[in-house]
């Protein structure tokens, strides 16, 4: 025999009922106070009810056509054919400003290389020549800077 | 809790429920829907077209009722199709298409709203009340109107909101509710009931 249950807990146990996810002594239970009470009787007809209408709510079409949004995020950038061309000429007179000025930078370095190498063996070649002297007279060097000067630059 | 006593007279809940049929577009192409998916996947955007119109009613639906806003679910109807378009050469096909579609649509509206919390965008809060006070009350204008069912789950909590929408409307269950709200099976269920009950008494008013 099915033991009678209060309107509390059929109202705890009905969300578990709707489920099925009760047993089949508690199943009986509520069904039987279903039967029973006409408030729980309405209470878990109406929650049936709104169940049932959910799933068959109908689909709801955008107020307008998407897709040329949608389109227009999945397009890849397309670049005009003369803007590409711009593009391309600036690009390539970018390109030979900057070799100019590379090659110029490189023919600046390497003068003043050249002009520090034959300034520093000048140096080297004046010094030598005071020892050389030193060591003939007998006499102390005079004192030679090792630093090219600014005429030999 | 409202009663049945309390509604207009010859009037019942059923037909408050009452649903109006839609008609339902479908691709005019002639093309199986496999092809359309394996052209687009490949880069086919004609064929990625087709999929959109056969299957953007259903993912707005989702949109609207997930989200509570016309608006913001056309917002987020494209962005599904744009990550759909992006992960569509990883789809396997272990499903069918609407249904990994489905899924795609539910994570996109789920983590917008993640983005729109962490950028403290104007957001709903989940816990607020329980959604009674929004709903239209005895002696105002509306109460010549009966509230129908889809205004009336626009008008839920959030959460409560979500977790209806998936559940009664879209057909989740609630361990795959609980996984994709990263919510307990036992919340999901809480919240389903909730929302029944809050949707009986707005129905009922």
């Amino acid at each position: 025999m099915t033991m009678p249950i209060t309107c509390d807990v059929f109202e705890a146990r009905l969300a578990d009922w709707l489920e099925d996810a009760l047993s089949a002594d508690e199943r009986a239970a509520l069904e039987a106070h279903e039967a029973a009470c006409a408030a729980c009787g309405t209470l878990a007809g109406e929650l049936r009810e709104i169940r049932a209408a959910a799933a068959a709510l109908p689909e709801l079409p955008p107020s307008r056509d998407l897709w040329s949004g949608i389109a227009e995020r999945i397009e890849p950038a397309v670049v005009p054919l003369d803007a590409a061309r711009t593009m391309e000429r600036r690009t390539a007179h970018r390109a030979r400003r900057w070799g100019l000025a590379a090659a110029a930078a490189a023919l600046v370095i390497a003068s003043s290389g050249i002009g520090y190498g034959v300034a520093m063996r000048r140096a080297e070649s004046r010094y030598q020549a005071a020892l050389a002297e030193r060591g003939s007279a007998g006499s102390a060097a005079p004192a030679v800077s090792a630093a090219p000067s600014r005429d030999s630059m | 809790m409202p009663t049945t006593d309390d509604r207009n007279p010859g009037e019942s809940l059923a037909a408050s429920l009452a649903v109006t049929p839609t008609i339902v577009e479908s691709a005019a192409s002639g093309r199986p829907m496999d092809d359309h998916v394996a052209r687009a996947a490949s880069g086919d955007r004609r064929a990625f077209e087709a999929l959109y119109r056969a299957h953007v009613n259903r993912v707005h639906s989702l949109c609207v009722r997930m989200c509570g806003s016309r608006q913001r679910a056309e917002e987020l109807t494209q962005d599904v199709f744009v990550r759909a378009w992006e992960k569509l050469p990883l789809f396997r096909g272990e499903s069918a298409f609407s249904t990994w579609l489905h899924r795609l649509a539910v994570n996109v509206v789920l983590n917008a709203r993640k983005a729109e919390r962490r950028d403290g965008a104007r957001m709903e809060d989940d816990e607020e009340g329980d959604g009674v006070d929004a709903l239209p009350s005895r002696g105002v204008a509306r109460h010549a109107e009966r509230l129908d069912l889809e205004a009336a789950i626009a008008l839920l909590p959030p959460g409560a909101r979500r977790v209806f929408v998936l559940h009664d409307v879209e057909g989740y269950k609630h361990e795959e509710i609980a996984e994709m709200l990263g919510v307990t099976s036992g919340g999901s269920k809480a919240q389903l009931h909730r929302a029944r009950l809050l949707l009986r008494e707005a129905l009922n008013r």
